[in-house]
């Protein structure tokens, strides 16, 4: 099991405390269902608040938008891309902070993210504490 | 032996010799007709050398009226071969004056054969009165015929003035059309070597001096330029042959390395594609396993989640072992092994394999597969490559349009009872008709930085698979590339 317990249960313990707060709520935009679901399920295990959407234009059309901690986008997207929503929000002074999860860690997506002023870039295969200890970090 | 004895039969050797390379030459290689022309001149000219030396040694009207009359029939078949010659091989001569030449010569040559007056009474000499023995350079002595010269005599040396007529008319203009040095080498020694040749024996026969004919050796100077050039034409075929044998090794290494380049490129293309593939299920699988401990840590834990997490993950450990499946048989490298396969398997294949691609560019892939399809016969793989390879084509195609308009669709429809189309269509510029034939030839593209192997390959499959590949413009806009694959005969469907 090696060092992902110790991680995890450090997590848990932030987690409790958290949890006598209100909910941390986080977007999460993802085109991939399965991806999706397991993320907002490691959130919600985690005490978030999790909200779904299958594209970016997903998240534009919930209006009035929600107000939310942190955005978890996932850069390559059918119709706008993570990278195109940061670009529109950014343009727009919406300054909630963006996090990439990607399934291809391409280099290019992610120093443009980067210059974007992104909070974090996540590959999917990266451990579940190290994004929530990210998230943690900017709410 | 004296130097007339050597030198004449050594002109005469040298035209042998340079009408038999011409006609060794002539029989396989062009411009054949001059070549087998100017073997012709040489070996009359030959004969005219070999008649010359005979004339020198004669002493008798017995002897000496048979071989003027061959001399005169090896001068006129030199002559008209000369001028056939220059005809075919500068294509520029006038052809009344070609025709004159022969004309003319055939009256003249008629006096030989048609004069009533006896023997040494023909073209050249109306009578001969006598023989002498002329002494000339190096003491050495020769026989000489002397005689009236024949009014008639006139028709060989028009002949001889419409050839050089002919040859300088036909050189200027070859000339004018840009064969300087042909004209030039050729014509020039031509008109030259006529006029000293024709000249000479004109001085003999009006007795002005007194030494043996000097016709083969004139001849011998226009045979040895006419063969320069001819030659010439020998040596650049040689060098071009041998140039055109270094670019064909230049291609082949070319094309070797552009294959590898295309596989390498198409193995890029697939890793990276399948990476993604892969990175998905192994992501989500981490994300629930790791939402399990938490869930499971919780008083009490949460049964229904901790279930429903354990569904996903199996579901998502199949995805990812169907992509490493796909992996293998995509790797692995092998000859056509067709088999029954199911179309809906193969367009879903490629709609993963190029989804990435298709995020990226932000195009739209619609599969537009008519339900119920037959079984096709064909290799995945290769199936694979072609639709892979006609898909991302199709990509490039919209990659200008505005992103609402960039789609691409794959269709598959049963196109008669032996026949599966299929058909990968974009709204982009189009082909241009003239190029609907090329496409599929190797080396052929429209893109700045494309190969232009892919099609050339995909045909090479699809044909292969016994099906035919083509493109077509649509009547909207863009172009549909459609290629047929057979069905599985129904007695052999499993």
């Amino acid at each position: 099991m090696g060092s992902t317990p110790t991680a995890l249960s450090s997590l848990r313990c932030r987690t409790m405390a958290k949890n006598s707060l209100s909910k941390v709520r986080v977007a999460i935009v993802e085109d991939d269902e399965s991806a999706r679901r397991s993320l907002a399920r490691l959130l919600r295990a985690a005490g978030m608040q999790p909200t779904t959407y299958a594209s970016a234009e997903d998240f534009r059309a919930d209006l009035p938008q929600p107000w939310f901690a942190c955005l978890l986008l996932d850069v390559q997207l059918l119709g706008m891309s993570g990278l195109d929503l940061q670009r529109q929000l950014a343009a727009e002074g919406v300054a909630t902070p963006v996090f990439f999860i990607t399934a291809h860690d391409d280099p290019r997506a992610r120093e443009e993210a980067m210059a974007g002023g992104c909070a974090g870039f996540f590959r999917k295969t990266d451990a579940g504490s190290a994004l929530l200890d990210a998230i943690r970090r900017v709410v | 032996m004296n130097w007339i004895t050597i030198a004449w039969p050594m002109v005469a050797s040298a035209c042998l010799t340079l009408g038999l390379i011409e006609l060794r030459i002539g029989l396989t290689q062009p411009p054949r007709a001059a070549r087998l022309l100017f073997a012709l001149s040489a070996f009359a000219v030959a004969g005219i050398a070999g008649l010359e030396l005979a004339l020198t040694r004669a002493d008798s009207l017995a002897d000496w009226w048979p071989l003027m009359r061959w001399l005169d029939i090896a001068v006129g078949v030199m002559m008209v071969s000369l001028t056939a010659f220059i005809w075919v091989y500068f294509g520029t001569g006038n052809t009344w004056l070609a025709l004159a030449v022969p004309g003319l010569y055939a009256v003249g040559l008629a006096f030989d054969y048609l004069s009533g007056s006896g023997p040494g009474s023909g073209m050249t000499y109306q009578q001969i009165t006598g023989f002498r023995t002329v002494e000339t350079f190096g003491g050495v002595t020769f026989n000489l015929a002397e005689g009236v010269p024949n009014p008639w005599n006139v028709f060989p040396y028009l002949a001889v003035l419409v050839l050089i007529v002919f040859v300088v008319d036909a050189s200027a203009r070859l000339w004018r059309r840009g064969g300087r040095w042909r004209a030039a080498v050729v014509g020039g020694a031509v008109v030259v070597f006529f006029l000293v040749g024709g000249g000479q024996a004109a001085l003999i026969e009006t007795g002005a001096v007194q030494m043996p004919y000097l016709i083969s050796w004139a001849y011998l100077a226009i045979l040895v330029a006419m063969a320069s050039e001819l030659h010439a034409d020998v040596l650049a075929a040689a060098q071009l042959a041998s140039r055109l044998q270094d670019s064909e090794m230049v291609l082949q290494r070319l094309r070797s390395q552009l294959a590898h380049a295309s596989r390498v490129s198409l193995l890029g293309q697939l890793a990276s594609a399948l990476a993604h593939e892969l990175n998905q299920p192994l992501g989500a699988i981490l994300r629930n396993a790791e939402a399990a401990e938490l869930f499971l840590a919780q008083e009490p834990p949460d049964l229904d989640e901790l279930r429903a997490i354990l569904v996903d993950i199996r579901q998502d450990d199949l995805r990812a072992s169907g992509v490493i499946e796909r992996l293998r048989s995509l790797l692995k490298r092998r000859s056509l092994a067709p088999c029954a396969l199911s179309v809906g398997d193969l367009l879903s294949t490629v709609a993963a394999l190029t989804r990435g691609d298709a995020t990226a560019r932000k195009t739209r892939l619609e599969i537009a597969a008519a339900p119920g399809l037959p079984l096709v016969m064909g290799d995945a793989v290769h199936i694979q490559q072609v639709l892979l390879n006609l898909v991302l084509n199709a990509m490039d195609a919209v990659g200008h349009l505005p992103a609402e308009r960039r789609q691409v669709t794959v269709g598959a429809q049963r196109r008669d009872e032996r026949d599966l189309e299929m058909t990968v269509s974009d709204g982009g510029h189009g082909i241009a008709p003239e190029q609907l034939g090329q496409l599929f030839e190797p080396f052929f593209t429209t893109k700045p930085h494309g190969m232009g192997i892919g099609l050339a390959i995909s045909r090479t499959i699809i044909e292969a698979h016994g099906g035919r590949i083509w493109a077509e413009n649509n009547t909207s806009a863009g172009a549909t590339f459609r290629f047929t694959l057979p069905l599985v005969e129904e007695s052999t469907a499993p």
